[in-house]
């Protein structure tokens, strides 16, 4: 918001209070200057005085010239990010790892032991008798191991045996 | 900069050590063939500690018991180590000179989040009077015992386990 007085600006008279404008300019406006352009310009004053008061009270205690000093002599070590590309393949290695192990975790707890218990879909013997035995599996009590049982005869110039 | 391929190659060794073997990839068979001996007789009873060998210590839970209870030794005769491809019949020949069949029928997907589970065929003595030809479903890794055929006074004892490479 600009507010006009009845002969100078805010801007030309807050420029003139900064000493920002030319000599001719400068003399142009203190040949123009009134009483309410000379209250402004003492409130300028004013405030730029307050504002002195303030920041000398706020940097009273900080001595800025050992700051810079530390600053120069031991920079604070700060790690330098990988360059994005090289982030995103350790991402990627994470994932892969993570993927894989879980993936074969799945596998070997979701299929445990394989079964000796076979299911004996046809059985022909010729020469001797043949049946299918199951015993019980120490792995697994609700599981059987499957055999096989045939007495075949012997065949003619082979010794001799006990069958079952 | 070397977290992203160490991550990498971490994350794939976890994905191949956690993901079965995958349809249409060769599995490694390990076939174990036992001789259980010295049948314990009527008169001895069961309570002479049965001789294991050392090799087949890993099955000595399923040994010493029923029906296996019926020997007193456990000796292993051969170790054979066989890449199956589906379909592909592997053989090899027995001590009692049978020739044993396997073969990967199928490798069925996983369902339910369990096992692989593998269809797989066994004969034994293929083409001859006395032959066996079964066809069952198990887990990949999981073992399958076949026993019975006579031999050197005892019986044979197989072991036999698929899986994607490591052994069971």
């Amino acid at each position: 918001m600009t507010r006009t007085s009845s002969h100078l600006s805010d801007d030309l008279l807050q420029r003139y209070h900064d000493g920002e404008l030319s000599a001719v300019d400068r003399v142009d406006v203190e040949s123009r200057l009134d009483g309410e352009s000379r209250l402004r310009l003492e409130a300028l004053d004013e405030l730029r005085g307050l504002l002195r008061t303030h920041s000398a009270a706020e940097c009273s205690g900080v001595d800025f010239a050992s700051i810079i000093d530390a600053i120069e002599k031991s920079p604070p070590a700060v790690a330098k990010a990988p360059p994005r590309k090289r982030r995103g393949l350790v991402s990627l290695s994470a994932f892969s790892a993570f993927a894989a192990g879980a993936f074969a975790l799945f596998f070997f707890l979701r299929s445990g032991p394989p079964s000796n218990e076979a299911a004996v879909e046809s059985l022909e013997v010729s020469g001797g008798s043949a049946t299918v035995l199951r015993m019980p599996d120490d792995r697994n009590p609700n599981q059987t191991t499957t055999i096989i049982w045939a007495s075949l005869e012997e065949e003619p110039g082979q010794g001799t045996g006990g069958t079952l | 900069m070397i977290r992203t391929p160490l991550a990498l190659c971490l994350g794939a060794l976890c994905l191949w050590l956690a993901a079965p073997a995958q349809a249409g990839e060769h599995l490694v068979c390990t076939v174990r063939v036992i001789q259980a001996g010295d049948a314990v007789t009527a008169a001895q009873g069961t309570e002479p500690v049965p001789k294991l060998d050392p090799r087949i210590d890993r099955l000595r839970s399923f040994l010493l018991k029923p029906p296996f209870t019926a020997w007193r030794t456990f000796e292993l005769l051969d170790s054979k180590t066989l890449d199956v491809v589906e379909g592909v019949p592997q053989s090899f020949t027995l001590p009692n000179q049978k020739v044993a069949t396997l073969t990967l029928v199928q490798h069925l997907p996983d369902t339910g989040g369990k096992h692989h589970r593998l269809r797989m065929q066994l004969e034994l003595g293929k083409g001859t009077p006395n032959s066996l030809k079964t066809v069952f479903v198990i887990d990949e890794g999981g073992l399958v015992l076949q026993a019975g055929q006579p031999h050197r006074h005892g019986i044979l004892v197989l072991g036999t386990s698929c899986n994607d490479g490591a052994e069971h």
